[in-house]
């Protein structure tokens, strides 16, 4: 795990500055330093610690969030490249009580194994129910998100499901997966 | 000199193109030069994992309108501009069927979220001899680039790099743009394969892009480039004289190629791969590439 503002030389830093985003539907604005990462500002200035830390290299997607629509790894984003965006992080998600579909679909279909991948998973397949893709597309579009336990049958079956695709199998008999 | 902390970088970001070229130029007479700051996936896994050796940065995250996307031109060349990501080319049809090579390239970037943020002349500017899109680029005749505040000049690919992560580009100068040619040939002349641990999340360990262009049962010219075999991506020069008129891949033929890349490419060992691996590798992709690029 890479603690980045554990190892901050306070004479260097520099002044913080102003960034004004809106965050899961709500507009914000902060006073950060410009390249601190979208992933620690989330967690730790903005309690929102939803979003985790898997490999800190854009690798592993837990850290998947939504800047203007597009699924992006938090960890690579300073925080200064979000002004004027807008952010869905996987708390925005849901409609208060209600579950988003993907969210319901992984309870349903067993996505969910350790759970630190899951996250990014959601936030991932939220977006690919958002632009209507094709339950055939899953496995190449969930490739920048891993998932150490290694669940991904039931991780397309939900996703599968959450895009509507009945045929989808419930798991796969070999286990192989992309 | 130690890595420098996220706190303690400092990033300019202009709202337009001409404060941007402005502060480059400021800098680069301070001799303390911005380094351009795009889709950010380069730079931030080297700062993440404290190998950052520049504190100050250009963000061009503001300059969306005037550098993002792309445009077709009359002459049927492409204008890929500076912030223009591999997402947005990527949804772009005329680019699937003119330039399949680039396009997939640049779906075999990291991936979904990679792609939603990494920018083609980020890629080039970044320099690696691993690089996905900028082989592609440079085996279809690309162009750069470069304003500064003095005015536009324009780079080829081909003369952009001078050496290891080194390029032509001067401390006061962004590049604004990417032009790729209109094609002389039919698209099944470009050939793309990028080998590697999986296809997705990893860096190549060889690779080759090549444009072919038969006349008849002859080869009449190419575009070989060479992935991760050298210190930057480069054309392959004896190999591609080599291929100059080839008609057969018979025994003597096949002998002759490997000569004249080992002429022109000495690969290394490193934790990706090995020498031997990679030329043996690449030699077959430039015998396939040939196979497959032939008229039927």
């Amino acid at each position: 795990m890479t603690v980045s503002h554990a190892h901050s030389h306070l004479a260097d830093a520099v002044p913080p500055q102003r960034v004004s985003f809106t965050l899961n539907g709500e507009p914000r604005a902060l006073m950060v330093r410009p390249f601190r990462r979208l992933l620690d500002v989330l967690r730790t200035d903005l309690a929102l610690p939803g979003t985790k830390e898997g490999c800190g290299e854009g690798e592993c997607g837990a850290c998947s969030v939504l800047i203007d629509g597009e699924p992006v790894n938090a960890c690579l984003v300073p925080v200064i490249q979000c002004e004027g965006s807008t952010i869905v992080t996987v708390e925005g998600l849901a409609d208060h009580a209600a579950l988003h579909p993907v969210q319901a679909a992984f309870v349903q279909h067993g996505g969910a194994q350790c759970g630190i991948c899951t996250p990014g998973m959601v936030v991932t397949a939220a977006w690919m129910v958002d632009r209507k893709l094709d339950a055939s597309a899953i496995r190449e579009k969930l490739s920048g998100n891993i998932c150490r336990c290694t669940g991904y049958s039931a991780i397309v079956a939900s996703v599968a499901a959450a895009l509507g695709d009945a045929k989808a199998p419930a798991s796969d008999a070999d286990g192989a997966d992309a | 000199m130690s890595s420098i902390a996220h706190s303690a970088v400092r990033v300019s970001r202009p709202t337009s193109l001409a404060e941007a070229l402005d502060q480059l130029a400021d800098a680069a007479v301070r001799d303390a030069p911005l380094r351009p700051l795009a889709g950010g996936t380069d730079i931030m896994v080297e700062a993440n994992h404290g190998g950052l050796r520049q504190r100050d940065f250009l963000d061009l995250s503001g300059l969306k309108a005037a550098l993002g996307g792309f445009t077709w031109a009359h002459d049927g060349s492409l204008r890929i501009g500076a912030m223009c990501t591999y997402a947005t080319l990527l949804a772009d049809a005329r680019s699937h069927a003119e330039l399949p090579i680039l396009m997939q390239a640049a779906g075999l970037v990291g991936a979904t979220q990679i792609q939603a943020r990494g920018t083609f002349a980020g890629n080039v500017e970044n320099g690696s001899p691993a690089a996905d899109a900028a082989p592609a680029l440079l085996a279809l005749d690309a162009v750069v680039h470069l304003q500064s505040s003095r005015g536009e000049r324009t780079v080829p690919l081909e003369a952009y790099y001078t050496g290891y992560r080194s390029t032509a580009r001067r401390a006061d100068e962004l590049i604004s743009a990417l032009t790729v040619p209109k094609q002389p040939g039919p698209t099944r002349e470009q050939f793309f394969r990028k080998v590697g641990t999986r296809a997705f999340q990893a860096i190549t360990k060889v690779g080759l892009s090549a444009r072919i262009t038969w006349l008849d049962d002859a080869i009449a010219d190419t575009r070989i480039v060479a992935t991760s075999m050298a210190a930057t991506i480069c054309r392959a020069r004896h190999l591609e004289n080599a291929l100059r008129g080839l008609t057969t891949l018979d025994q003597a033929t096949v002998a002759g190629l490997r000569r004249a890349q080992d002429a022109d490419l000495r690969p290394l060992d490193d934790v990706r791969s090995t020498a031997a691996y990679r030329a043996e590798v690449f030699h077959r992709l430039v015998c396939q590439a040939i196979r497959e690029t032939r008229p039927s």
